[in-house]
């Protein structure tokens, strides 16, 4: 075993119902993780981000080995809609793939990646990519748009990813300073620490991830969905 | 469940995020205002006390007013937790192009400033309110707005009273049809603005903007 993960999430007092999906796979000394926001204003948003996630998850391998062009998960994940409007499933998509030698990330909207190379000290977390940026709030580019190819953002990582944590929209801003473009070291060097090296899936951090988003720290700073997703390599 | 040995995340791991939804109130103070401008004050009561029932949106909304005439900014963007709302009296012409300009104006300095300050932002709403037609020189003003509208850089909204001219207030909030307030339902009205603001600013970033019909006090004029 050489990666342990876990992940939660949790329904905004905004909404009815969770709309962020994130979905984590390892295996052997592969990992693949990917979270997706499915939008407010969208009547299958759930169902959109789930399709986004189990996409990445089936296609994560070939992206990573290069032998999948990144904008064919894209049009795999509009084919995978169900007949209807292709707006109606408006989600967002944070991926990773990392096995021993590096990493792939890609992301449509916003959300982020957060990581930090094996070997690396405390403190070193960085962000993976920059979401591409919209003035206003309440606007941002989703996988299932058909221009969705255009916001695509991917980034390899060519040195062994130690630990990283996605995350969408509604933490971003509590975990990444907007400013700096930086992660917050705090949060970050702190929320790794219940994951212990026991099994692929820490069923316990899980539990322990989900109660802090629901916590007065999290709820108190914004009411969207929060969700994430966080993992770390054997002995990094 | 549970698994005392977990320390929870404290206060200080969590960055705090400012979020701002300015708005702007372009109200009309010519002296034919007279006979409704005490409404307008208890209107703008109503929409701070009923801002302030909401924690979020008393952050994040900020109010600025706007009077005309002559131009005037009566307050400075301020969010509604901090905002004293004025007690406006009237007199003068009606300056609606001025106005216009003069608010467009002020939203791109605040805007800097939000950008400058690191300070996310939702897109900014105009709520103009009139009871005549422009007095001064319009034409030019009404297509910096329409320009405004079209990049998809404001929100814009207009209401008419009484003798408010609704062809000039069509061509400026196009393609957002005017409001004919309902007599002199202020109060109504700024309640509305008031609930229609909160699910703005409470952050669902991905949100269309989906506002209830204006039946309690207005009626739409296509």
């Amino acid at each position: 075993m050489s990666w342990t993960y876990a992940y939660a999430f949790h329904a905004g007092d905004g909404h009815k119902k969770c709309a962020d999906i994130c979905v984590c796979e390892a295996i052997g000394d592969t990992i693949i993780a990917a979270v997706s926001d499915g939008a407010g204003s969208a009547e299958n948003a759930h169902a959109g981000a789930t399709i986004a996630c189990q996409c990445f998850a089936e296609m994560g391998i070939q992206l990573l080995s290069g032998t999948m062009e990144p904008s064919c998960l894209v049009e795999a994940i509009r084919e995978r809609l169900p007949d209807g409007s292709p707006d109606s499933y408006a989600c967002t998509l944070v991926g990773i793939v990392a096995d021993p030698h590096g990493a792939l990330v890609l992301q449509v909207g916003d959300g982020a990646a957060v990581y930090r190379a094996a070997g690396a000290g405390e403190g070193t977390f960085q962000v993976a990519i920059w979401p591409e940026e919209t003035e206003f709030l309440n606007h941002t580019f989703f996988v299932t748009a058909p221009d969705a190819t255009e916001h695509l953002l991917v980034t390899r990582i060519a040195e062994p990813v130690g630990a990283f944590a996605l995350f969408t929209d509604g933490l971003q801003h509590l975990v990444i300073d907007s400013r700096s473009k930086s992660p917050h070291q705090p949060f970050f060097t702190t929320v790794f620490k219940p994951l212990s090296e026991e099994a692929d899936h820490d069923v316990k951090a899980s539990w322990w991830l989900e109660r802090q988003l629901a916590s007065d720290h999290v709820t108190k700073r914004t009411d969207d969905d929060t969700s994430i997703v966080i993992a770390r390599r054997a002995g990094c | 469940m549970d698994y005392p040995e977990l320390e929870p995340l404290g206060e200080d791991m969590f960055l705090n995020t400012e979020r701002r939804c300015p708005v702007v109130l372009l109200q009309d103070t010519s002296s034919s205002m007279e006979p409704n401008i005490g409404k307008v004050n208890e209107g703008l009561q109503s929409l701070h006390a009923d801002l302030l029932l909401d924690d979020l949106a008393s952050q994040r909304v900020e109010i600025s007013v706007i009077t005309f005439g002559p131009v005037r900014m009566v307050q400075d963007f301020v969010t509604v937790d901090q905002w004293l709302p004025p007690r406006l009296h009237a007199s003068g012409g009606t300056p609606m192009g001025e106005a216009m300009r003069f608010a467009i104006q002020q939203l791109r300095m605040r805007k800097r400033a939000y950008r400058e300050a690191g300070i996310a932002y939702y897109r900014p709403w105009i709520w103009l309110v009139t009871d005549g037609a422009p007095t001064d020189r319009w034409l030019d003003a009404v297509d910096d707005v329409q320009a405004e509208i079209k990049s998809g850089g404001i929100e814009m909204f207009t209401i008419g009273t009484d003798n408010a001219d609704l062809e000039v207030l069509r061509r400026i909030s196009y393609p957002r049809p005017p409001v004919m307030l309902r007599e002199a339902k202020y109060r109504e009205m700024f309640v509305w603005l008031s609930q229609s603001l909160k699910p703005v600013s409470r952050a669902n970033p991905h949100a269309m903007l989906d506002l209830p019909p204006p039946t309690t006090w207005g009626e739409i004029r296509t």
